[in-house]
């Protein structure tokens, strides 16, 4: 144990003079720094961001599309339309509509108010 | 209890960004902050330098501190962390092998007295040439008189783990401060120049 000892016993030393102030001094040329960072970040920041907000005004793909002169041209061609008949077979609609739930609306007038309520059964 | 409390005080102003009562914190850890850097880089400039960075880390990290631990582990964590750092930094600039470094250690001569400054010296060295990994906790353990729960939280370590390192650390110190002493008692000057350094 005695290395210990030995090592507890070492001399020690004490801070120069004025450590304090050299510290103060130090930390306000930090923080004018960190000010100064700050500032530029920010700055660097805004113009970054503008720059791809104009970027994304002026994408092509935001832009609405402009018709070709060939599209104009196939828009003024005749469209050719094509008919189709269907046969309609009314007895078959019937049956079908008469299987479906049936809603009844009964509307009434029950105030002077103007007020129309509708009741659903 | 006070002096925590007050410390505990002066965190609190500091968060706020209080100079005045980072200064008053200044004036309580300075020396302590100075002497256990100085013990740990063995330069004094070096360890001045630090110290200043450890208090502007203080002041610019307050926010971070939590009032669960004591504010002086706090302080000797990031000292600690500098101080690892600038160790790392040194020895990758280093260009020349510590082996090829004449070792004053081995020109010691030293009684057993304790007020030897022979003796002192040699300690002195022989601290500078354990391996950082035992000497930190060493320091912390035998010269700022942490326990070892602390310099466990201060170095993110596990207990077990600081014991060992403080245990080995004593060991190589004792062992180099032996040899020293068998070879002043021979009379060989340089033969101790040749130890080498822990390596495990």
């Amino acid at each position: 144990m005695e290395e210990k000892k030995y090592v507890s016993q070492l001399p020690g030393v004490q801070a120069p003079a004025g450590f304090e102030s050299q510290v103060l001094e130090r930390l306000k040329e930090k923080k004018a720094r960190a000010v100064h960072r700050r500032r530029w970040e920010w700055g660097f920041t805004g113009a970054v961001a503008a720059a791809l907000l104009v970027a994304v005004l002026l994408s092509p793909h935001l832009k609405q599309p402009e018709y070709s002169a060939r599209q104009v041209k196939a828009d003024n061609s005749p469209v050719e339309t094509i008919r189709v008949l269907e046969p309609l077979n009314l007895e078959n609609e019937m049956l079908r509509a008469t299987d479906e739930p049936q809603t009844l609306f009964i509307l009434e007038k029950v105030s002077d108010h103007g007020l129309i309520h509708q009741a659903r059964y | 209890m006070n002096k925590r409390m007050d410390e505990q005080e002066l965190m609190e102003k500091i968060k706020k960004g209080d100079e005045v009562a980072f200064a008053d914190l200044m004036i309580l850890y300075k020396d302590r902050v100075v002497n256990f850097l100085y013990q740990f880089t063995g330069d004094y400039q070096v360890a001045v330098d630090l110290s200043q960075e450890t208090f502007l880390r203080v002041f610019f990290k307050a926010k971070k501190y939590r009032p669960i631990a004591p504010v002086s582990s706090w302080i000797y964590a990031i000292a600690a962390n500098l101080a690892r750092t600038e160790r790392k930094r040194i020895s990758r600039k280093a260009a020349i092998s510590l082996d090829d470094i004449n070792n004053s250690y081995s020109a010691g001569s030293y009684s057993l007295d304790h007020n030897d400054p022979g003796l002192m010296r040699n300690v002195k060295l022989a601290l500078e040439r354990l391996h950082p990994r035992y000497r930190l906790p060493v320091i912390l353990k035998d010269v700022e008189g942490f326990s070892q729960e602390e310099i466990a939280s201060m170095l993110k370590l596990p207990v077990g783990t600081v014991k060992a390192r403080i245990s080995r650390g004593r060991e190589y110190l004792r062992r180099w401060l032996e040899e020293g002493r068998e070879i002043k008692n021979r009379g060989e000057g340089d033969e101790i120049g040749s130890m080498k350094w822990p390596n495990d």
